[in-house]
């Protein structure tokens, strides 16, 4: 039994991301101090596939929890019976491969000198440095959400206390009051998380609250996958989900979290439960490191991830301005691996050449049934472009048994993006 | 002009066998050395966004380790050609000329598999 057990723990770190193979010899010997900042689908991902390529490279990854968290599929912690421990992964692995993982945050960077200061007051000196900082909340953007206004009105767009918290606030609805979600404008992590999110959040409603209803106030009048989500909630949702975009009064600009309403230019709604998906930004480390420009997210190029902005500092994931390719987990992973194929490049004195990129993101519209967007994206030039005729959304008036295996597929994509980068 | 031309013979994505628990270099696939080193690099960055949904393990998203590089090259052709497709890997495939296929193909089917 024990043998099994091991057996298929080596299985799950062969599945994972790069594979010792083939090494040029050049590779092999490079003896680089990499420094990883962000534990998540890019971070992991990047310190395994460089673990790979740069066998006796120094690779330390500082990530400030020690458990991480996973977003994809917390939706369905919201809505469903599904355990928040599901959506949990250690590092373990990473460690047992050679990686340096120190669980503490970066406080500061200083480009210049190559060294990053953490939060014990030691620092770590790096000849490249990635950058996977996901997201932080834009506090002040919405007039009203701070800090405390999250502890009673939760955001819940990363995973962790703050999803279950707002799944608490749901367990404690009555029956019959109103739920309310707040949607910003793009750019925001996950384009289409919002509406799986309301679908989740409609489904619970449906099935334990029947007379309550959720209203979701949205700043766009357009969002990712919208004719398949209204296909799906007219069919599943009609008395239990409302959109409203910003032609109909849905954009809100204030928050009064003590009394839990919501404001609009010209409308008021309250709420037993609101979910408020602020505006956000760069994780905060990506500021620190000057690699954030005015619109709070991170210019790279392209083609090595490197910042536009400062050298030898690389950044992947949800942090960059990376559109038209999206900010999902997918992407992450993604780039993290052609981030670790330009690094390697880079350090053996190569220089790292354009390649094809992609990315598909499932939502689930009810448990059992899900949608999906892929696109596909050249970085030729240093810049993403979609490939014409490429990519696209699941079929609209699709069966039953399209949607079935649309979310058989997505169960099957998260256990793989997670082995990937955990495992 | 999009050319990937990565001037390493860079380690497979996905499809190898590490052999043990743990990581470490292992041995070397049997197949690369034989191969140009640009190709390689081309099929493993292009190859990368495969490894995102397909493992070891067939399921709702079928494994690639048995699949031969003929079979890959028509399976990724099919799904290009079907317009009338439902899944992600018709809207995928459109996106990759022959070549990149073939490379994705060659990469792909001479990684060593687990036994």
């Amino acid at each position: 039994m024990r043998f099994a057990v091991n057996r298929r723990q080596a299985m799950l770190t062969i599945a994972a991301g790069f594979s010792a193979g083939a090494l040029a010899s050049a590779q092999s010997n490079i003896k680089a101090k990499i420094v990883i900042i962000g534990g998540g689908f890019g971070g992991a991902s990047a310190a395994r596939a460089l673990r790979t390529l740069l066998p006796v490279a120094d690779i330390t990854l500082v990530e400030a929890n020690a458990t991480y968290t996973a977003c994809p599929f917390s939706n369905l912690v919201l809505g469903t019976d599904r355990p928040m421990a599901a959506q949990q992964f250690s590092y373990a692995a990473l460690s047992a491969s050679g990686i340096a993982v120190i669980t503490t945050r970066a406080q500061d960077i200083d480009p210049a000198a190559r060294k990053v200061s953490l939060e014990d007051g030691s620092e770590l000196s790096f000849d490249r440095l990635i950058l996977s900082p996901g997201i932080d909340i834009r506090w002040g953007a919405l007039e009203g959400y701070d800090p405390a206004a999250a502890e009673r009105l939760p955001h819940a767009w990363k995973a962790g206390p703050q999803t279950l918290l707002l799944r608490q606030q749901l367990d404690a609805l009555e029956n019959g009051e109103t739920v309310l979600m707040t949607v910003p404008e793009a750019p925001y992590r996950c384009p289409p998380g919002p509406y799986e999110r309301a679908s989740m959040i409609a489904h619970f409603l449906k099935t334990r609250k029947p007379r309550s209803k959720l209203i979701v106030l949205d700043r766009k009048d357009s969002f990712s996958k919208m004719a398949l989500f209204k296909e799906a909630w007219a069919e599943h949702y009609p008395d239990h989900l409302e959109w409203r975009g910003a032609q109909d009064d849905g954009g809100i600009i204030r928050i009064d979290a003590e009394n839990r309403e919501v404001f609009s230019d010209f409308g008021q709604e309250s709420g037993a439960v609101i979910n408020v998906i602020p505006p956000q930004k760069a994780g905060i480390i990506a500021e620190r490191a000057g690699v954030t420009d005015t619109t709070g997210w991170c210019p790279i190029n392209a083609i090595s991830f490197e910042s536009t902005l400062q050298p030898n500092i690389h950044v992947i994931g949800d942090a960059t301005i990376a559109a038209p390719m999206p900010k999902s987990a997918f992407s992450a992973s993604l780039q993290a691996k052609i981030c670790a194929i330009a690094v390697a490049n880079l350090l053996g004195g190569r220089t790292p050449e354009a390649t094809i990129l992609a990315n598909t993101c499932y939502s689930y519209t009810a448990p059992d049934e899900a949608i999906s967007i892929a696109g596909v994206y050249s970085n030729a030039g240093g810049t993403f472009s979609s490939i014409e005729k490429a990519g696209g959304v699941s079929p609209l008036a699709a069966s039953k048994a399209v949607r079935a295996d649309e979310a058989a597929q997505a169960a099957h994509w998260f256990q793989t993006i997670t082995d990937e980068a955990f495992a | 002009m999009r050319k990937a031309h990565i001037c390493l013979a860079l380690p497979a994505l996905g499809l190898i066998s590490l052999g043990a628990c743990g990581g470490g270099p292992s041995a070397p696939n049997r197949s690369v050395q034989n191969l140009d080193a640009n190709q390689i690099g081309v099929g493993a960055s292009l190859s990368a966004a495969c490894a995102g949904c397909h493992s070891h393990s067939s399921g709702a998203i079928v494994s690639l380790a048995d699949y031969s590089e003929a079979h890959l090259i028509e399976r990724l052709n099919w799904y290009k050609a079907d317009v009338s497709g439902t899944t992600v890997m018709h809207r995928l495939a459109r996106g990759y000329t022959e070549a990149d296929i073939a490379s994705i193909a060659r990469h792909l089917s001479t990684q060593e598999r687990p036994e």
